[in-house]
């Protein structure tokens, strides 16, 4: 193994806190996994699930629903605790990695800080919106300024505090934003956004606040209205690249940009646009999940490693990625599909409706899979 | 007595079809007490889940769907039977690439797997229809929307017919309707296929609806009023060849269509976006009645109705199909598989931008909304459910 791997390797996420693992939204676990062909167990939610399994690094996991329902789970699938909040959870949560709090969001805009032992409210904070108060955007838990970063459809991403709910500060998110930030270890943290007469921006802003615009792709033809910003940026912290996808018309762009450079590295033109965030695999491949059913994998430089479509006709959540490059994804048809290093999948079970929200990996490797089925399917790590 | 029936008893005598529901083929509801003097239709709904645009898969569905509700044999035998599809104002679009068929419009094979059913139980013609912003009036305005006449026709033993109802079409004039205990419209004024029919069906999208709350099977009617007099291509006079959509007479009601009708009383008011649509849904269910409603379930958007509301909307797969003989009662069921309360309150979601439409309906006596009292078979409903993201809180100027 070489050194940037042997890197690598230390900053994977083995504890999955928010939607993409860590703050650098990689989706990467940090070991091989093999998973036999049927769930161990089966965890059953009220309403239909829409964001990925967070965990506790112990042996808790959280599961969020449509219906507003957030549950704590052990690693049996038995329920310790269910709290109902205001309204329907869309937005993946966060887990407090030291502090024993989760960060849930929901469409009605209210953030809840909850006692993750027993699921009681720590506090709650509604998101000031003159329009539409909905938090699609995942969560992520930015520990140098401690404090939660999302963005709700007020148009604004916010940092707000994480023992009391008070915003410190905030910045322009664009229209309808859907897009998580991501952050990297010095907490600095990245989102997109699209801005009518300007078009999509990739955003830093720094942990005292201060914004700059890093990229700008000018408006396409059909405008920044009609561009869905929906796919969170993915940092690759050892290789110092940040990967994001711009919806352009009908199309896409995924960018490769160099945070040492400060410039785009390499981009790849896409005929359709991708709802789904990427997804970091392998030796620093780049994989992305179109709204063709497709699923592309990049190689570092930015060449295509291989396709490989999964029979649906769009896909729109984002897969898991191992170590070994093995790529683990739910269908909007319902089918589970494991894609090989390679490229070669195959469908391992079909739920009874569609997937909609990416994988995720326990500690141990379990993987969960949330369908709108109002399941979450939960196969172990046998390897 | 059938539509047709009805019609035919009138039609010598006047073009004023004035509708009592009561003589309207009533077997599609059962009236049951409500509050007071009131009495409610009802009628039992069905949900079935439904992954794939697959032909073989869809009308299996539907035609379980159709057998528990007592079968539509006796509904459409030897009957001429009218789809109304929602279809939307263009098929050059998409939302984010992905076709019309799969977000916002029925899919084709929906449409045809409801067409080879109905000729299996022996409707004598089945036309399909909607208001479509193009020149041609027969199948060729339908392509783009992936309808294609011979498709259908292979599985129809040649019964289908699409119809663009932009305008009179191939008839001489208009059917002047009548709308019973109109709220906003005393009469509608539409293209003769809507009227001269046995059976009305509505083929429906599931989609949230910025103005409505939801769009379902009531909501399709919105296509009905033609172009050519309530279009927002009109100047002066009524035209023909007007292709425009109905956003000044039927959405923001900032000027009247050029209808017979002088009672026409849709208002533009400050600040509510929803007043008139709701309305004008249950004046054109009032006057409209459906015998069928069928949803395409399998593929839509969320949030809005249309790839014309911008990003706002997304793509969402909650792989149902639903059908139900009362179009409130079927609507009321598809906003609860939605994840709403189809009883809820005007302006609260899913209908936050105006009145509850289904609930306007009941008022007027078209059918039970309370999701309660309707009854439900297939699918269970706590396990249909899969929640849309809800509609967009928006303020009118």
């Amino acid at each position: 193994m070489n050194f940037v791997n042997e890197q690598r390797l230390k900053s994977l996420p083995r504890v999955w806190h928010c939607a993409g693992g860590n703050n650098s939204r990689c989706s990467l676990f940090p070991d091989k996994v093999k998973i036999k062909g049927k769930p161990s167990f089966v965890i059953k939610m009220d309403g239909s699930i829409f964001s990925p399994v967070v965990f506790d690094g112990k042996d808790k996991c959280f599961v969020s629903d449509a219906s507003g329902v957030v549950a704590c789970f052990n690693q049996t699938g038995e329920s310790l605790w269910r709290m109902k909040l205001d309204s329907g959870v869309f937005a993946g949560m966060v887990h407090h990695p030291e502090k024993q709090v989760l960060f849930a969001g929901t469409a009605g805009g209210f953030l809840y800080a909850l006692n993750s032992q027993d699921g009681q409210v720590i506090w709650k904070r509604q998101i000031p919106t003159s329009s539409d108060p909905r938090i699609l955007s995942d969560l992520i838990y930015v520990g140098k300024i401690d404090s939660v970063v999302l963005s709700s459809w007020g148009g604004r991403f916010v940092a707000i505090r994480s023992f009391d709910g008070v915003e410190k500060f905030a910045w322009n998110a664009g229209l309808y934003p859907s897009s998580g930030a991501a952050s990297d270890s010095d907490g600095n943290i990245y989102s997109l956004r699209a801005v009518e007469g300007s078009g999509v921006e990739l955003v830093k802003v720094s942990a005292d606040g201060k914004e700059t615009i890093m990229f700008r792709q000018e408006e396409s033809r059909r405008g920044a209205r009609r561009t869905l910003v929906w796919a969170s940026p993915v940092l690759d912290e050892v290789a110092k690249i940040i990967y994001f996808v711009i919806n352009h018309d009908r199309g896409a762009i995924l960018y490769a940009f160099s945070m040492v450079a400060d410039r785009v590295l390499w981009k790849s033109v896409l005929p359709i646009s991708v709802q789904a965030s990427p997804v970091l695999s392998g030796d620093g491949l780049i994989t992305l999940f179109d709204l063709r059913g497709m699923t592309l994998c990049f190689t570092v430089e930015g060449s295509l490693k291989y396709n490989y479509y999964t029979g649906c006709e769009y896909l729109v959540a984002a897969g898991a990625a191992d170590i070994s490059g093995t790529i683990y994804l739910g269908d909007t048809q319902g089918k589970i599909h494991v894609i090989d290093e390679n490229g070669k999948g195959k469908v391992i079970l079909e739920t009874e409706r569609s997937i909609q929200a990416r994988p995720a990996f326990s500690p141990t490797g379990d993987l969960f899979i949330p369908s709108t089925d109002h399941n979450v399917y939960v196969f172990r790590n046998a390897g | 007595m059938t539509r047709r029936d009805f019609l035919k008893g009138v039609v010598a005598a006047s073009t004023v079809f004035p509708v009592v529901a009561a003589q309207m083929d009533n077997k599609q509801s059962e009236l049951f007490p409500s509050s007071g003097s009131q009495w409610i239709k009802r009628s039992p709904v069905g949900i079935a889940i439904c992954k794939r645009y697959d032909f073989r898969e869809v009308k299996k569905s539907l035609r379980m769907l159709f057998d528990r509700l007592g079968g539509i044999k006796n509904l459409v035998r030897n009957k001429r039977v009218t789809v109304k599809v929602n279809l939307v104002n263009t098929s050059q679009e998409d939302v984010y690439g992905i076709p019309l068929w799969l977000t916002v419009t029925v899919h084709p094979v929906v449409a045809k797997a409801l067409g080879a059913l109905l000729v299996e139980n022996g409707a004598r013609e089945v036309i399909f229809c909607d208001q479509l912003p193009f020149k041609p009036l027969n199948h060729q305005a339908f392509v783009g929307y992936g309808f294609d006449i011979s498709d259908f026709n292979k599985v129809m033993n040649g019964k289908a017919k699409f119809v663009n109802t932009r305008n009179k079409g191939e008839y001489k004039d208009y059917a002047w309707v009548k709308v019973p205990d109109g709220e906003l419209a005393t009469a509608w004024e539409v293209n003769r296929v809507y009227w001269d029919t046995d059976v009305l069906i509505s083929l429906a999208k599931l989609k949230n609806h910025v103005s409505a709350g939801i769009t379902a099977g009531m909501k399709n009617l919105f296509g009905i009023p033609p172009s050519s007099l309530y279009g927002d291509d009109l100047e002066n006079e009524p035209n023909e060849d007007a292709v425009g959509y109905r956003n000044q007479t039927m959405h923001n009601c900032i000027r009247k269509p050029f209808t017979s009708s002088e009672s026409f009383t849709g208002k533009s008011i400050r600040g509510e976006h929803g007043y008139n649509v709701p309305r004008f849904i249950v004046d054109l269910a009032s006057a409209f009645p459906i015998d069928l409603v069928v949803i395409d379930g399998i593929s839509v958007i969320q949030t809005a109705e249309g790839w014309w509301n911008g990003s706002m909307v997304s793509v969402t797969r909650p792989c149902v199909l639903i059908a139900g003989r009362n179009p409130v009662c079927t609507d009321s069921v598809a906003a609860a598989v939605m994840g709403f309360d189809p009883d809820t309150p005007d302006k609260t979601l899913p209908f936050v931008n105006g009145a509850n439409y289904l609930a306007l309906a009941r008022r007027r006596s078209l059918g039970e909304n309370r999701i309660q009292n309707i009854e439900i078979f297939g699918v269970d409903l706590t396990k249909a459910r899969v929640e849309f993201q809800p509609t967009f809180r928006r303020i009118a100027v």
